[in-house]
């Protein structure tokens, strides 16, 4: 049993004022990438392939896996850092910017030593312009300090570190269409293959981490790849920033090893339900990742195996809690209005099938919708799943499969042969709602 | 057919600016409104209906030298011209008073030799670049998910109510425009709004109230 006791910080710590440099340092700031540059380049992949780390961003892909695809040679490579964070629900890039800033530029800086790297853009979405002005200074700092910039702590290597300012498209957070926002393009995402790794920004192999993936990466590079990888789960291990939301006491972003139950984290970590209520859904990683029931809840833990287990995924490890008062239909007409706003229109599937599933979802969140818009939900999320050049358009069916399978008398319940035994009021002004 | 000739007199004042060289002793015309005769619309049993609206459409734009030596520090940050497009769009914005007019998106692709179908392209994909101007205070509500299992669409409601305008729309005094956003990012401190740049979290109807009272002094 993985729990909270015992489990010291290292992605945010206690310390006041670590987003200065000289703080930073006293606690033992930049001590990675000082044994990462006395290691060599395989050497530094090695470490993080042995740390065990998967990606912090919402699909999990081992990070040492992905630096080690970039090609060798002379080539111009970049990095990219994902700091969009778009997903309703996901809030935990922002605190690294605003309490440890540093330690994301300690592990940019490792990646782009370990794949031989000159620029790194940080993208960073356009609302976070508070948490933009806080990273400049610090990177500000670290460009004084010679820790970014030219001749690197005096071992040859230069590094130039770049914030780029996002301006409100959640399909910016998809890579590639990071990458089309990157270079000025309009933000369609591309085709793979070919593999960023091998045509990526500006047709260079680039590699891109979320920027809680590369703080870990700082954090192995200190404490080392053995004491990492003996961090809660086995096969998914490291510390991992919760964000709990919704209808908990104490809503927030909370550090612990990965693996451990949703129910501590809910009961114990947020402080309960609010108001002594119930529990009737949790979303366990964001809006795009499937939803769970109580009795899932009851056996979920925090890591990859533990969310397969009961059929839902890690993503970016946001908890929304959601008390029995929740209507989930409205609910869940919330999330499809969101996806069908930011489709970004590129594909057939997902540019007409968001659309068809808030106007669907919205005959259920008036009354007035029946069996057959039932099936229909479930055909046109079957046609939009693995369809579609990027994972919008399953991000936007999955939460409407799983909702109105798993909560199905909810649904049922709201439909218009049912509105007599659900006592439903039939109005003209909830029709014309819709 | 008075439009027609405003029409005609603009056309001339453009292009007498274009960056040739020989015309640079004409004096710029700061400040100048094309307006459109009428914009018309289709009611539900298919009958023309035509506005006489003087519809702001053009507004003469150019950059100031200060944004001009930014825009270039910008261009040298990536590796092609394209790139610079999103953070002169900002410098635009930022400029042109928190939104982009059709003069600002010229401004920004010939500064950076793009062609402004691209530039309109991009800045038509995003939200954050305002397309029509907004009022001093942007009002940005976030309606996703946590924020309203919070009670968002409270305070939204409570907000069309009392500034008497929705979604995209701007008072009449030009003070407040209300947006209706996706997560802000702020789940944790749910129900969130944007005041144009400022985070204001964890909101309740007094707390709204009162910054609201806050801004109009």
């Amino acid at each position: 049993m993985i729990s909270l006791a015992g489990y010291e910080k290292v992605i945010l710590p206690d310390i006041p004022n670590l987003n200065q440099i000289a703080v930073y340092e006293k606690h033992g700031g930049y001590e990675g990438l000082k044994k990462a540059v006395a290691l060599s380049q395989d050497d530094v992949i090695n470490e993080v392939k042995k740390s065990g780390l998967r990606g912090r961003g919402g699909a999990g892909f081992p990070t040492g896996l992905k630096w080690s695809f970039m090609p060798k040679g002379d080539k111009v490579r970049y990095l990219a850092c994902n700091g969009d964070e778009g997903e309703p629900g996901t809030f935990k890039d922002r605190q690294i910017f605003e309490f440890n800033p540093h330690l994301f530029i300690e592990g940019t800086l490792i990646a782009c030593y370990a794949m031989g790297i000159k620029t790194a853009y940080v993208y960073i979405r356009g609302e976070y312009i508070k948490w933009i002005n806080i990273l400049q200074a610090s990177l500000d700092e670290a460009y004084a300090k010679g820790y970014v910039g030219q001749n690197i702590l005096g071992k040859g290597f230069n590094t130039d570190i770049v914030i780029h300012r996002g301006a409100g498209a959640y399909i910016c957070g998809e890579e590639s269409s990071l990458m089309n926002s990157l270079e000025g393009k309009r933000p369609y995402p591309r085709i793979k293959p070919p593999f960023p790794a091998q045509v990526g920004l500006w047709g260079q192999p680039t590699t891109i981490n979320n920027i809680e993936t590369l703080a870990n990466a700082a954090v192995i590079l200190r404490k080392g790849a053995d004491w990492y990888s003996k961090i809660g789960a086995e096969k998914h291990p490291g510390p991992v920033l919760y964000g709990i939301s919704g209808h908990v006491n104490k809503p927030g972003v909370y550090e612990g090893p990965t693996g451990m139950s949703l129910k501590e984290l809910i009961y114990d970590v947020a402080g309960g339900i609010k108001n002594g209520k119930k529990l009737k859904a949790v979303i366990p990683g964001g809006s795009s990742t499937p939803i769970l029931t109580p009795e899932s809840v009851e056996k979920a833990t925090m890591d990859a195996d533990g969310l397969r287990a009961v059929g839902t995924s890690m993503g970016t490890a946001g908890i929304i809690v959601m008390d029995e008062d929740t209507d989930l239909v409205e609910a869940l007409h919330i999330l499809s209005k969101f996806y069908h706003h930011e489709s970004c229109g590129q594909c057939t599937p997902c540019r007409e099938g968001t659309g068809w599933l808030e106007k669907i979802v919205g005959k259920f969140a008036a009354g007035i919708a029946n069996q057959q818009d039932y099936d229909l939900l479930l055909k046109i999320c079957a046609n939009m799943e693995g369809r579609t050049v990027c994972a919008l358009a399953d991000a936007a069916a999955w939460p409407v499969r799983n909702t109105i399978t798993r909560f199905k008398e909810e649904f049922e319940a709201r439909m218009i042969e049912n509105k007599n035994k659900a006592g439903w009021d039939y109005s003209m002004k909830a029709v014309s709602g819709v | 057919m008075r439009s027609k000739s405003i029409l005609q007199i603009l056309k001339i004042l453009d292009s007498s600016h274009k960056r040739d060289g020989n015309d640079s002793k004409r004096p710029l015309p700061e400040f100048c409104i094309y307006l459109k005769p009428y914009a018309f619309d289709l009611t539900p049993d298919l009958t023309l209906v035509t506005y006489n609206l003087p519809l702001i459409t053009y507004i003469m734009f150019s950059f100031t030298k200060e944004n001009l030596q930014r825009i270039e520090a910008e261009k040298k940050k990536y590796p092609t011209v394209e790139s610079a497009v999103m953070p002169v769009l900002w410098i635009a914005q930022e400029q042109n008073g928190n939104w982009l007019s059709e003069a600002a998106i010229k401004a920004t692709a010939d500064v950076l030799d793009l062609s402004p179908a691209h530039v309109i392209g991009v800045a038509s994909f995003y939200t954050m670049y305002n397309k029509q101007p907004v009022g001093k205070y942007h009002l940005q509500v976030c309606s996703n998910i946590s924020c309203s299992l919070l009670g968002a669409k409270k305070l939204i409601h409570h907000l069309e109510n009392k500034l008497a305008i929705t979604h995209g729309e701007t008072t009449q005094d030009g003070l407040y425009t209300f947006s209706e956003v996706e997560c802000l990012g702020s789940c944790g401190t749910a129900p969130a709004m944007q005041i144009n740049d400022d985070y204001h979290e964890n909101l309740t109807i007094e707390k709204m109230d009162e910054l609201l009272k806050g801004l109009e002094k």
